[in-house]
């Protein structure tokens, strides 16, 4: 898959399932910010996208260390990510 | 001293009230699914020579608490709620969530540094070696027991708790809890805390001075965590409910899946019910046959046949089929499917203004409103909260049930529709969904006028799947059971008896009734009664929906619970009616008539008194939570109001439509 590095910023929203990224900041209301923590959702984690739902509905995404947690599209779009070099 | 109090303090799902019920003995309802303890239960249990009373709390994320269900335990750990204080943190680990709870323990560890004994749960399958708990205990600092509250033997459990608290880590709990510092609090807190001070008005927390204070606290905790993580333990391994998930959470597939299994569901409740309904019918009747000749006082015997058997045995009819709804949704709650329904469901739930996490209150409202209104302290934002509770009473409870197999089984035909459907079934199948149809329609209508605000939010953990256990699933069936047992046969007993007493008294002159046959006797006995005449009173005010005053005393007596309309009728019939021609209500029903030979009721009253109970909130317990739960009386007025428009607005479009 080709992907422009740097060019616009990417956010959480915009990844496929499967695809893997890395969180870089999350532009979200004090009380999401810390749900999403203490879930297991930290910024500069790595975490992979496990499912999407139809029509813009919430993203379930996987962490580093296996927490699963699911989101609303609204709220993935305001998590920038960058996708891991690795991949 | 020889005896303590202890909190359960831990993640939400990490097991605390499983723990609690096998340590106690109690019945608390758990499941795999965040959020299902919104409110505090206490008990008492012997561990050794030690007299220790257990308190269970809802889980919580963080000492900053961001919806109402975290505020209670939050509070109460703070001292804030009179009659509440413990002087032992028993702090419940999830090794399955192992990064977050050991996050969560070192805040709580950071507060009461002295008072906190760590219990790592769900080592389900032993994981977890001497040496690692050494290593965890050494970098919490506080004792620490392992236990799988699955697996073990509240025998067991014990022993791992009574070592535990030997006489020096005893000492953790010679005083009461007190905290080393102010908790410092994220401001979205605030609109669930009712004080920042204490009871005795000492200042106990304080909203964060500077931005992300109390995020990178708790980040700092995280990267902690980890670092005892990775040292502690290797990754677990969830391949198997990720499998799970590639299926249920597929784009396309989940949805479909989800509507399979609830249709599964709903067909169940009424297929497996009909056996064991028509065997309790059978059973009643025969009964009231029998008893009947044993009894020569006629006023004794009306007392107990039409009174008692009419009224109680119209209503324990029910119970297979609450028994078979309270085991399948306890089996899909403790596999984990529900956190993934929420999910699936969010979408159109934040269409009509809600969220995912409305689903499990609205899916508890199928089986009685009060569970379903008291989850929805899940819900964070205030305003979601109060649209999902004051919508709630329009899901289809089981109190419904009753009336609508009743007004259904006898007013409309049962003539098969396009060859294969049946008009019954397809009636029901419509009542059933136009509960929760409605409710979703008035929740978009509160979102827009009363209780307008912004999107809200969705944020939700997915738990590991989880083989549901056939044993709690059958306790909590039978327990629910008993419950609504216990119920007919004390309120509903009782309520019973009353209406009989006022349908029977005062009596008639005998002088009156000389000359009438025996039917026109009865019928003007009971037109006379104290019942008759409240019914004759408020007649004017049902003739626009098509009921006579007999429906109308029956609608009324259901507004303290749904299920009193069928006992009531049940009574009131049984009075009215002569020899044994008819034994159910049912036929007595359909052989009323008006003063015109006709039969009185039609198909237009039938759908007017169905669609009167798909909306009327007639559930006193219902308004009781809801003034509870909101603290005042706006709510439930606003709740009875509105639903009770709408219940007559309909029954009147009904009958009138139907009528011509």
């Amino acid at each position: 898959m080709k992907t422009k590095q740097g060019d616009t910023p990417l956010n959480l929203s915009q990844l496929r399932v499967g695809e893997k990224a890395r969180i870089m900041t999350l532009e979200l209301p004090q009380g999401i910010k810390l749900k999403l923590l203490s879930y297991g959702l930290a910024p500069g984690d790595s975490i992979q996208v496990i499912a999407r739902s139809p029509l813009k509905g919430p993203i379930s995404i996987q962490t580093f260390q296996d927490e699963r947690i699911a989101l609303r599209f609204a709220q993935a779009r305001s998590i920038s990510v960058a996708r891991d070099m690795a991949q | 001293m020889n005896s303590l109090t202890a909190f359960f303090i831990g993640l939400p799902n990490a097991g605390k009230s499983t723990l609690f019920n096998a340590l106690t003995g109690r019945s608390r309802k758990v499941s795999n699914y965040s959020g299902i303890t919104t409110d505090l239960a206490q008990a008492q249990m012997q561990i050794a020579d030690k007299s220790v009373s257990i308190i269970d709390l809802p889980g919580i994320t963080s000492l900053s608490p961001l919806s109402p269900d975290e505020a209670v335990t939050i509070s109460s750990l703070f001292h804030c709620y009179p009659n509440i204080e413990a002087n032992l943190i028993f702090f419940v680990i999830d090794l399955k969530r192992l990064t977050p709870s050991l996050a969560l323990c070192l805040e709580v560890l950071e507060q009461f540094p002295d008072q906190v004994i760590a219990l790592i749960n769900k080592d389900d399958e032993g994981e977890l070696g001497p040496q690692q708990m050494d290593f965890f205990a050494e970098k919490l600092r506080c004792p620490i027991v392992c236990l799988s509250s699955l697996n073990q033997e509240s025998k067991v459990l014990k022993a791992a708790l009574s070592n535990v608290l030997s006489s020096e880590n005893f000492k953790r709990a010679s005083k009461v809890l007190t905290p080393k510092s102010i908790q410092i609090i994220s401001a979205d807190s605030l609109p669930f805390l009712s004080a920042l001070t204490n009871l005795e008005g000492k200042p106990i927390f304080e909203v964060e001075k500077e931005e992300d204070q109390v995020f990178n606290k708790l980040l700092k905790n995280t990267q902690q965590a980890r670092e005892i993580m990775v040292k502690g333990l290797s990754q677990t391994r969830r391949a198997f409910s990720h499998k799970i998930d590639a299926i249920l959470l597929n784009s396309w597939l989940g949805p479909l899946i989800f509507f399979a299994i609830f249709l599964f569901i709903f067909t169940a409740l009424f297929s497996w019910a009909t056996p064991f309904m028509d065997g309790i019918d059978n059973l009643i009747g025969a009964l009231s046959g029998a008893l009947a000749p044993m009894i020569s006082n006629s006023m004794l015997q009306s007392l107990i046949v039409d009174g008692i058997i009419g009224g109680v045995g119209g209503v324990v009819i029910f119970l297979p089929q609450i028994m078979i709804l309270f085991f399948l949704l306890s089996l899909l709650e403790q596999s984990g499917y529900i956190a993934r329904a929420s999910l699936i469901t969010d979408k159109v739930m934040s269409f009509f203004g809600l969220s995912g996490k409305a689903f499990l209150p609205y899916l508890s409202g199928f089986a009685c409103s009060i569970p379903g209104i008291m989850a929805a302290r899940t819900i964070a934002d205030k305003k979601e909260r109060l649209v999902t509770m004051i919508t709630l009473p329009l899901i289809t409870c089981s109190a419904r049930l009753p009336v609508y197999i009743l007004i259904v089984g006898t007013f409309i035909p049962e003539r098969s529709v396009f060859g294969f459907l049946n008009l019954q079934g397809l009636s029901f199948f419509f009542l059933y969904f136009l509960g929760p149809v409605s409710a979703l329609i008035m929740a978009k209508v509160f979102r827009l006028s009363l209780y307008k605000g912004e999107a809200s939010n969705f944020v939700m953990d997915l738990p590991d799947y989880q083989r549901p256990r056939l044993k709690a699933a059958l306790r909590h069936s039978f327990q629910k059971g008993m419950g609504f047992l216990k119920k007919a046969g004390t309120i509903i007993l009782m309520l019973s008896l009353v209406i009989w007493l006022l349908s029977t008294f005062p009596r008639t002159n005998p002088e009156f009734t000389a000359d009438l046959n025996e039917a026109q006797a009865k019928a003007l006995n009971l037109e006379n009664s104290a019942l008759g005449r409240i019914g004759k009173t408020i007649e004017p005010a049902l003739r626009p929906i098509g009921l006579d005053w007999k429906m109308g005393v029956g609608l009324l007596i259901s507004l303290g619970a749904r299920e009193l309309f069928v006992s009531a009728l049940g009574t009131i019939y049984a009075l009215g009616e002569v020899g044994e021609e008819s034994d159910t209500l049912k036929e007595r029903l359909q052989q009323e008539k008006n003063e015109l030979g006709e039969p009185r009721y039609s198909i237009a009253t039938a759908w007017s008194i169905l669609l009167f109970f798909v909306f009327s909130l007639q559930c006193t317990s219902t308004l009781a939570i809801l003034k509870k739960e909101t603290n005042g009386w706006r709510v439930p007025i606003l709740a009875f109001s509105y639903l009770f428009a709408l219940g007559y607005g309909a029954s009147f479009i009904a009958y009138q439509v139907l009528h011509s």
